[in-house]
């Protein structure tokens, strides 16, 4: 780890090399506010030599020079090509944040990926998928305050010939309702500013806490996997699901089960074998935590 | 029937499938298109006796009424030929006459 102030000034003028987890990503940005806003969430992540390679590199520039001083726009490129329209430098963050999705997602072929959180407590980890707006990153947050290590706010990574869970810690993603929420409950957390006026509404990270960076070479074994949604007029039950229909929805989260053919199988069927699975619609975070918890519990003694 | 007269048997020994099954439920992952399908019990089983060598309509048939433990007849008879169709048309299954 080097100091912030030359963190600084490395990704301002040329590519930083960050660890997050298992995966070295490059990243090279230009601006000044962009940098500020990325180096507050990620001050505390190794660097690594310029000289290894990359996963893969995340370059955010103006779309063209003129848009560097007018009405300033940032652009994420992937090997000179950019993925997405241009954004407003205020965004620029964000756009770091959907840039790293995007490349773990349709990149990495290592592992096999669920858009889910995943939380670790004594080596083993708890798995809750759910579809955007389900709820699944407040309650991350609010798991990890209570002491739970982060692994991924976003995705879980699936090690095809372990079985284990590797890390991938990163900014936690509180959006709309759910900013105030975690930052009442936790106010002693690190957050971004808020970024007003992204395609999901406003946004505010929650720093990856460092514990949780530092050990992003641990992986975890999973127990339980528990699919999520959020509704406040929910009685809050918790159902065990049968691994078959498990099986079939947690393909609907896995955004290279396809792509992995045979092995996808095997590593699916594997972590389906040896979870138990549940569904939750949960009405609030205390009750959340609360059946979490005892699901957790159940599911490490099977 | 044409179906009476056909023999089912695995499309290619190189693409065998993959699969588990859980509590009556199979799910199968099709090395021949990459798919991976939920079975029902009764078109698992069949589909797992196809899968020991060719077979043909009538053996499936006796092997699917012992295992349900009920009389051939005229209804199981269409409910087989439909399994075997369906298994047919995702590429788990090949018949020739």
């Amino acid at each position: 780890m080097i100091a912030s102030m030359e963190y600084h000034s490395g990704i301002a003028s040329r590519t930083q090399k960050l660890r997050i987890g298992p995966l070295v990503v490059g990243l090279s940005a230009d601006h000044p506010q962009v940098t500020d806003d990325i180096f507050q969430l990620y001050d505390h992540y190794p660097v690594v030599e310029q000289q290894r390679l990359s996963d893969f590199d995340i370059v955010l520039r103006a779309p063209n020079p003129l848009r560097r001083f007018i009405r300033s726009q940032v652009q994420f490129f992937l090997d000179g090509i950019p993925p997405f329209e241009p954004m407003p430098v205020a965004l620029g963050a964000t756009m770091f944040e959907s840039a790293i999705n995007w490349c773990v997602y349709s990149r990495i072929a290592r592992y096999l990926i669920l858009h889910a959180s995943v939380v670790e407590k004594d080596g083993k980890a708890l798995i809750f998928p759910g579809f955007s707006g389900s709820g699944k990153s407040t309650l991350c947050a609010a798991l990890v305050g209570t002491g739970w290590r982060l692994l991924s706010d976003e995705f879980t990574m699936i090690c095809p010939r372990t079985g284990l869970i590797q890390p991938h810690p990163r900014p936690i993603s509180l959006k709309n309702d759910g900013i105030d929420l975690i930052r009442e409950r936790l106010p002693n957390a690190n957050f971004s500013r808020r970024f007003r006026g992204t395609t999901k509404g406003t946004l505010c990270f929650m720093k990856a806490p460092e514990n949780s960076v530092l050990r992003g070479n641990e992986p975890a074994t999973p127990v339980a996997i528990c699919a999520l949604n959020f509704d406040p007029k929910a009685s809050g039950v918790v159902k065990p699901v049968d691994k078959a229909d498990a099986f079939m929805s947690y393909i609907g989260h896995s955004c290279n089960y396809y792509s992995l053919c045979a092995e996808g199988f095997e590593a699916m069927a594997n972590l389906v074998d040896h979870c138990s699975h549940y569904e939750f619609i949960y009405r609030d975070l205390d009750q959340a935590i609360e059946i979490i918890e005892e699901v957790f519990d159940q599911s490490r003694k099977a | 029937m044409q179906t009476a007269r056909r023999r089912w048997s695995l499309i290619d020994d190189a693409t065998a499938p993959r699969w588990r099954c859980w509590g009556g439920d199979f799910v199968v992952f099709n090395g021949f298109s990459g798919n991976t399908h939920r079975l029902e019990l009764l078109a698992g089983e069949i589909f797992f006796f196809v899968r020991t060598g060719p077979k043909s309509f009538s053996e499936i048939c006796t092997f699917a009424s012992d295992f349900l433990e009920i009389p051939d007849g005229s209804n199981l008879s269409s409910m087989i030929e439909g399994i075997l169709t369906s298994l047919e048309e995702v590429g788990l299954l090949e018949s020739e006459s």
